[in-house]
């Protein structure tokens, strides 16, 4: 059990295989792990198997929560019902998470679970999940979160925060969640104090600078609420079409519920959908009123920039450069906020 | 490099000016090291951002169908186009299947020396750090915070580059040199051979770790330029004819068909496995259709504009070995 | 294009029997399908493993239907069509040649055995060689064994990240 501390605990870099080894009695660990193309999540045994040196992950966490592909229900002609699938649910710890994906996650809890119905699948899976986030000490230059309101600090959707300081660890519980992990584990720790807050504080500034501020994002929000605007039309040119930014995106959560039927057997299944897709509006009539890449790529930053604002109250892109990453014709969103903004 | 690059510059101006063409796709600088992007160019003035270098590595006659089928004087519009020699071999596919007409197109040809794989290079070093780029003839240095690195070209280009036998292109109406010497591919591609190699099974196994990392995001079929069809048949719903999961069954289906639907057509440009954000090493499929259509057939796509495309034909000679004779 | 829950078909009803394959088969409507009806008006034997769907000619297939038929369940399917040369529609059959030629070793090159898709000719007047057509294919799917590693499954494992 590690005691409380106003200021937080110091764990020595030493003793991390000691807290994975305790964490792993009581939790599923899942952590950034090395692969041959990048760190991507995966099931962490021993401490030996997290890459927490890392940039960010490949792939977005919004998957453990949000599948992919996910059965909802399923019947057989043999017993004539239909079943509820239920998704196995293990008290789950995301171990390494980066504060900008935590807070794509409470994004999607405002989506999945902040209005009546909830989704029950989402749900189940997340109340079992802890989030344990470390900060950012060395962002990449695709990293853009300090001008969507995230940062290498920021602490929404994360009930334990970690800093790295040299060779020790700053953890500091967030949430009650936060604190139960901490009566979990059996690792020897040291109460913070001030010079490590100062320590901690200096390196979340330098990480601050690193993330350049290149645009002024209220007056780029303010120039969507022309829908029609004259720039769309030039911005989705090169835009191939495909669904890479929504798949990579953290906060992208549009989904498509299809019946599958295999012989006498079928099931309900919930897939990842993408706006950048042309099936996504496509009436049954045959009219499609989203019928080009210009219509689709509008609402994909419209939905984010603009629609998120109002329904939510925040903007629905986390600065996490996924999507600039993997974009095959290199779009850059950064880009787009920049035009548009700078568009008399 | 440097030469082609202002070449492209002031003939693209030119052109613009003398209204002989409407808008010129090329390159311009992407926003990431060691990344280009597609852009579009309608004025003199803009046509100063096109740059030209070992990553202009897209595909850009993919653009082409779909600015063909928007346009609403199709008699009158032209569209300059830069293109490599897999470019170029796109285009006449895609006239022969009717998506634009040659003299809707003026194509500058650059006579190519292959295109370095960007995530060949950024696998090496820490692609936080990159700082700049810079390009000779056979290398490209990395400049980073860590210090230089010298990677050659030679190594590092992209997987079909280094047997393309058509570097130089096969239509266009103005060629650029570079300094260097178009490529000369003198090994032939043993990809294929090498797959057949492994016993059935294991072949299977490989397909199914390869497409298993599908995220279905379909970039490998958005970045073809064959694939231009207004619906796809992944996208068609009466009736469905695969799931829309990422079950394996699904993915391996909708590649199959999808690589089927190249066969005679694929000119082997790679764009699809450039794409691939997941890294699917695509090429080992689609190789083998533009291998065995050369083998049966003795056509080679893009590289003759007045051959039939061979599944748009036929011979009452054709081989009928596969087919079954029973005793 | 599911199939009906017919019992006498891909079950293995005892232990002699062990696995009796599921065959989809296409046959064009002028030569091969007139072709499956003398074989059965002239009473010759053939396995029962086939289903067929009756199409205009072998160019209407589409290799989709193939893979189709291969993810819903079917163990093997059979294309068979008019001799070279007799098609209704002229040509349809070298369109088709040409095309299975490619998807024939294509499925082979990926890893599906080359007996799970088969192509044959088989005209009007040929009762007893679709018989024998059948008989040999089906031969050639029974030792394949059942395809289930590209089937369509509910308990397809979800993928997590």
């Amino acid at each position: 059990m590690v005691k409380r501390e106003r200021l937080g605990v110091i764990l020595s870099e030493s003793r991390l295989p000691e807290l994975i080894a305790s964490l792993t009695e009581t939790y599923r660990i899942f952590g950034p792990s090395k692969k041959d193309d990048g760190e991507s999540f995966a099931a962490i045994h021993k401490s030996e198997e997290l890459a927490l040196d890392y940039g960010n992950t490949k792939m977005s966490p919004k998957g453990f929560f949000f599948p992919q592909t996910e059965s909802l229900m399923w019947y057989d002609s043999a017993d004539k019902k239909a079943k509820q699938d239920k998704p196995e649910v293990q008290p789950t710890l995301l171990f390494g998470l980066r504060p900008c994906d935590a807070l794509a996650i409470s994004y999607l809890d405002k989506v999945f679970l902040s209005n009546e119905p909830q989704d029950p699948y989402y749900r189940q899976r997340r109340e079992a999940t802890k989030i344990v986030c470390l900060a950012c000490n060395s962002p990449s230059p695709t990293c853009f979160c300090t001008t969507v309101g995230c940062g290498p600090d920021s602490e929404k959707g994360a009930d334990i925060m970690m800093y790295k300081l040299n060779d020790r660890y700053l953890m500091k519980a967030l949430t009650p969640g936060g604190e139960e992990i901490f009566t979990n584990i059996d690792v020897e720790t040291e109460p913070a104090t001030s010079q490590d807050i100062v320590e901690k504080d200096d390196l979340v500034n330098k990480a601050c600078q690193m993330v350049k501020r290149f645009v002024d994002i209220d007056e780029f929000k303010e120039k969507l609420n022309n829908f029609q605007g004259p720039w769309w039309e030039k911005l989705a040119q090169k835009c191939l079409g495909c669904g890479i930014c929504t798949y990579f995106c953290p906060t992208c959560h549009c989904f498509d519920v299809t019946d599958e039927v295999v012989k006498q057997s079928g099931r309900r299944v919930r897939t990842w959908d993408s706006c950048m897709y042309p099936l996504f509006t496509l009436h049954a009539s045959g009219h499609n009123p989203r019928p080009g890449i210009k219509e689709r790529m509008r609402q994909r930053i419209m939905h984010k920039f603009n629609y998120a604002v109002e329904y939510y109250g925040e903007t629905f892109c986390v600065g996490c450069g996924r999507c600039i990453i993997h974009c095959p014709v290199n779009i850059d969103i950064r880009q787009i906020i920049m035009d548009i903004a700078e568009e008399r | 490099m440097k030469r082609a690059e202002h070449e492209i510059r002031s003939n693209v101006g030119k052109l613009l000016k003398q209204k002989k063409i409407d808008v010129f796709i090329g390159y311009e600088k992407g926003t990431l090291p060691l990344r280009t992007s597609p852009c579009f160019v309608s004025s003199e003035k803009e046509a100063r951002k096109l740059i030209w270098n070992s990553f202009c590595t897209n595909n850009l006659a993919v653009y082409l169908p779909h600015i063909m089928s928007r346009v609403k004087n199709k008699r009158s519009t032209r569209v300059g186009i830069i293109c490599k020699g897999c470019d170029s071999r796109s285009l006449v596919e895609l006239i022969k299947e009717k998506q634009l007409t040659r003299d809707q197109i003026y194509i500058i040809g650059i006579s190519c020396s292959g295109m370095v794989d960007y995530k060949r290079i950024l696998s090496q070093v820490n692609s936080d750090e990159v700082i700049g780029v810079d390009e000779t003839a056979d290398e490209i240095t990395v400049r980073s915070k860590e210090g230089e690195r010298v990677f050659s070209k030679e190594e590092n280009l992209c997987e079909p580059c280094r047997t393309c036998k058509h570097a130089v292109p096969t239509v266009y109406d103005m060629l650029i040199r570079t300094a260097q010497q178009p490529r000369q591919a003198t090994t032939s591609d043993s990809t294929v051979h090498d797959f057949l190699m492994k016993p059935r099974e294991e072949r299977w196994q490989i397909l199914e770790q390869e497409l298993g990392q599908c995220i279905r995001c379909y970039a490998c079929r958005n970045a073809c330029p064959n694939c231009y069809c207004k619906e796809c048949f992944a996208e068609q719903t009466k009736p469905r004819w695969f799931g829309v999961t990422t079950d394996l069954t699904d993915i391996i289906f909708y590649h199959t068909i999808r690589i089927f639907h190249q066969a005679g057509r694929c000119v082997d440009c790679g764009a699809c496995v450039r794409a691939c954000p997941m890294n699917i090493n695509l090429r080992l499929f689609t190789r083998m259709l533009v291998d065995e259509v050369k083998e049966r057939f003795g056509y080679e796509p893009g590289v003759a504009p007045e051959e039939l495309q061979p599944l748009a034909t036929y011979s009452a000679k054709d081989k009928q070995d596969f087919m079954i004779e029973p005793e | 294009m599911e199939q009906s829950d017919d019992k006498t078909i891909g079950q293995s009803d005892n232990k002699t029997n062990p696995f009796e394959p599921r065959i989809l088969a296409f046959l064009c409507n002028w030569c091969s399908y007139a072709g499956a009806d003398l074989a059965g008006v002239s009473r010759f034997q053939y396995p029962t493993t086939f289903r067929v769907i009756r199409v205009p000619c072998s160019g209407r297939i589409n290799p989709l239907y193939i893979i189709k038929a291969l993810q819903s369940g079917f163990d093997g399917v059979l294309v068979s069509g008019c001799h070279p040369g007799d098609c209704h529609y002229i040509s349809g059959n070298y369109f088709a040649r040409r095309r299975f030629a490619l998807l024939k070793k294509f499925l082979e090159y990926l890893g599906i055995e080359p007996e799970r898709v088969q192509f044959s000719w088989v005209s009007a007047a040929e009762g007893a060689r679709f018989a024998k057509v059948v008989k040999q294919v089906t031969d050639d799917i029974r030792k394949c064994g059942p395809m289930n590693y590209f089937k369509k499954n509910r308990n397809f494992v979800e993928r997590v990240l």
